[in-house]
């Protein structure tokens, strides 16, 4: 699946700006730009599937919990996300289903590593197309 | 924020405006000044000015550029008692830093063995990026170890000497580190990466000493011209990270508790004398314990890799380290201002500290001369040594510069990379690269950092380093 998004001007690190049609999409489309920045995957499969819960003051900090969250299962668990379903989802609160494994190296390479999603230019807005969030990672 | 004024040819201010406790003070040539300008840097200098309990300047070296709250290449000292301390004044990578390592064999000798030697380290250090580790995974009690020991835990381990620690700030260990305040989320991440060297701008460098611009010193610390010497160039890893990002949360919420104002959130302080401020001090000095402790891992895995590419018995190779240092960190010290010793709270983002001579915190075979400052270029230009001076306790709280600092963003370079062969062209100025990041290669071309013999030189004419020795690489790994 290609994400809908495209890196934006940072002098020292990596910002990102990610499109959805809708506020569920968005979230979703990040997720995925986040593992198509990470890692270079091939047929990476389903098998393994995880519930998440997460909370945070409001959507953009949601939105920056929910990559958070997905860097840490990556960087300590080497969870390469193949598809996550956003099952519930409000200014403040969300669940996911993840789905995804932890690949035999021949199946995947490292593109780079990326240290925080920070809260620089952390952003959601509304277009006539859906959303759009920009979000900056240091790495 | 007020227009910025020339004090020297070397210095320029940024007066004090509302809002701004002190002034602003950044160091630079008239040209790197040029460069400087056309970024949001300065602006972050004023906002510094703004933290409760600032001393003196905010301070910014000639490398600076745009970071998150504080710039990259900033300095702010805080009062111990009653000012703040800032995740943001550290950075993510806490205690990133860079050692040095001389050896005794010469440029000659390494040049037709490079590409094996380049591969001996590529091999023996991993990125850490997706993958293990060389040393065994740790277990969370070990992990609590290195917060409390830092280097001293892996000289117990096997990887190195003792007398290294002379040669390593603070000797490898801040003391009244704090591993009790570090999330679980940052010992998960910590545990498989001790001995892994990340990627981006970290890496392990094999370079020549070209020239010696003080030949006393360069004796003194066993540098001859056309030897080699290795850098390697990292920090705490993933708990480091874990530890900021953790920290900033904490932080955020300390500065509306204690009504601080401050014009960026990125600058989120607690009070030193809060148990926030004290909890994210002791979180950091036990962070940086880990990232002293990866340094000499790293070291050791080097040292054993090159005996072995090089058939070479350990007194024959001649490694010894010169000096280990941090370039994000915050730091109780004191200083002499306005005629007295106070204590403050110095926070160096990538900017070192940089002692003169005298300073009872330098080894004594140091003491004498300064603590040695080492300057790292970015990937295939040079690099310097240079020593803290009386002048830079003066003026920067005995403190300089780090490195290049970006010019170009991530994806300028990667625009100017295309259609290039990068490790093409660093071949044939005689630089073997290897990397392991696919982006990492274009998004560290050489021509997207400033110059840093520019940056020394200014630091240099400054009067706050002495430029001792420039050497020019040979060999790099990157994560």
């Amino acid at each position: 699946m290609k994400p809908f998004y495209h890196e934006f001007e940072q002098t020292s690190d990596l910002g990102i700006e990610v499109s959805g049609l809708s506020l569920k999409n968005l979230f979703e489309n990040a997720v995925y730009s986040l593992f198509d920045l990470m890692v270079d995957g091939k047929n990476i499969s389903e098998k393994n599937h995880r519930k998440i819960e997460l909370k945070a003051d409001n959507r953009e900090l949601l939105l920056r919990e929910l990559l958070s969250e997905l860097l840490y299962l990556f960087q300590t668990k080497y969870f390469v996300v193949s598809r996550i379903n956003i099952t519930d989802l409000d200014d403040k609160f969300l669940t996911a289903e993840i789905y995804g494994e932890i690949p035999e190296s021949e199946k995947y390479s490292i593109k780079r590593e990326i240290k925080a999603i920070t809260y620089h230019q952390l952003n959601i807005s509304q277009t006539k197309t859906g959303y759009v969030a920009r979000f900056v990672m240091d790495i | 924020m007020n227009e910025l004024h020339q004090i020297n040819d070397n210095l320029w201010e940024i007066p004090k405006s509302e809002g701004m406790h002190v002034p602003g003070r950044i160091y630079a040539s008239k040209s790197l000044m040029r460069k400087i300008h056309q970024g949001e840097s300065l602006k972050q200098v004023a906002n510094v000015a703004h933290l409760p309990g600032i001393i003196n300047f905010s301070l910014a070296m000639p490398d600076i550029h745009w970071g998150y709250g504080f710039p990259i290449g900033g300095v702010a000292a805080t009062d111990a008692v009653s000012g703040v301390i800032s995740p943001g004044g550290v950075g993510y990578d806490i205690n990133c830093g860079v050692r040095l390592l001389r050896t005794s064999l010469s440029a000659d000798f390494i040049r037709p063995k490079i590409k094996d030697l380049v591969t001996a380290l590529f091999q023996a250090v991993p990125s850490g990026v997706g993958s293990h580790g060389a040393i065994r995974k740790l277990s969370r009690h070990d992990v609590k170890t290195v917060l409390l020991k830092g280097a001293g835990w892996a000289i117990e381990n096997g990887f190195g000497e003792a007398e290294t620690l002379d040669f390593i700030e603070d000797n490898g260990c801040l003391i009244n580190a704090d591993p009790d305040v570090i999330s679980e989320r940052a010992y998960q991440r910590g545990m498989p990466q001790l001995g892994t060297l990340g990627s981006g701008n970290h890496f392990i460098e094999i370079s020549k000493i070209s020239d010696i611009y003080d030949k006393s010193i360069a004796n003194r610390l066993g540098l001859i011209k056309d030897n080699i010497v290795l850098f390697v160039h990292t920090g705490s890893r993933g708990l480091g990270y874990q530890v900021c990002d953790d920290f900033i949360k904490v932080t955020m919420q300390a500065t509306r508790k204690y009504g601080i104002n401050v014009p960026d959130r990125q600058l989120a302080c607690a009070p030193l004398e809060s148990r926030e401020g004290r909890d994210y001090l002791g979180a950091m000095r036990a962070t940086a314990n880990f990232a002293f402790a990866n340094r000499q891992v790293i070291s050791a895995l080097v040292e054993s890799a090159m005996l072995k590419s090089l058939s070479m018995n350990p007194n024959d190779l001649g490694m010894r380290l010169i000096w280990d240092i941090a370039h994000n960190i915050a730091k109780i010290e004191t200083h002499n201002i306005d005629g007295k010793d106070r204590k403050v709270c110095v926070h160096r983002k990538g900017a070192t500290r940089a002692f003169g001579p005298g300073r009872p915190e330098l080894p004594p075979i140091y003491r004498d001369i300064g603590q040695p400052v080492l300057i790292p270029g970015d990937m295939g230009t040079e690099s310097y040594l240079a020593v803290g001076t009386p002048k830079a306790m003066l003026e920067t709280f005995g403190s300089s510069c780090h490195g290049a600092g970006r010019v170009l963003s991530r994806t300028q370079a990667k625009k100017q990379s295309r259609g290039r062969n990068l490790f093409g062209e660093l071949a044939k100025a005689g630089i073997f690269v290897m990397a392991e990041g696919k982006s990492t290669m274009a998004e560290e071309m050489p021509d997207a950092y400033k110059d840093v013999t520019e940056v020394v030189n200014t630091m240099h004419n400054a009067g706050i380093t002495k430029k001792v020795v420039r050497f020019t690489p040979m060999g790099v790994v990157k994560g």
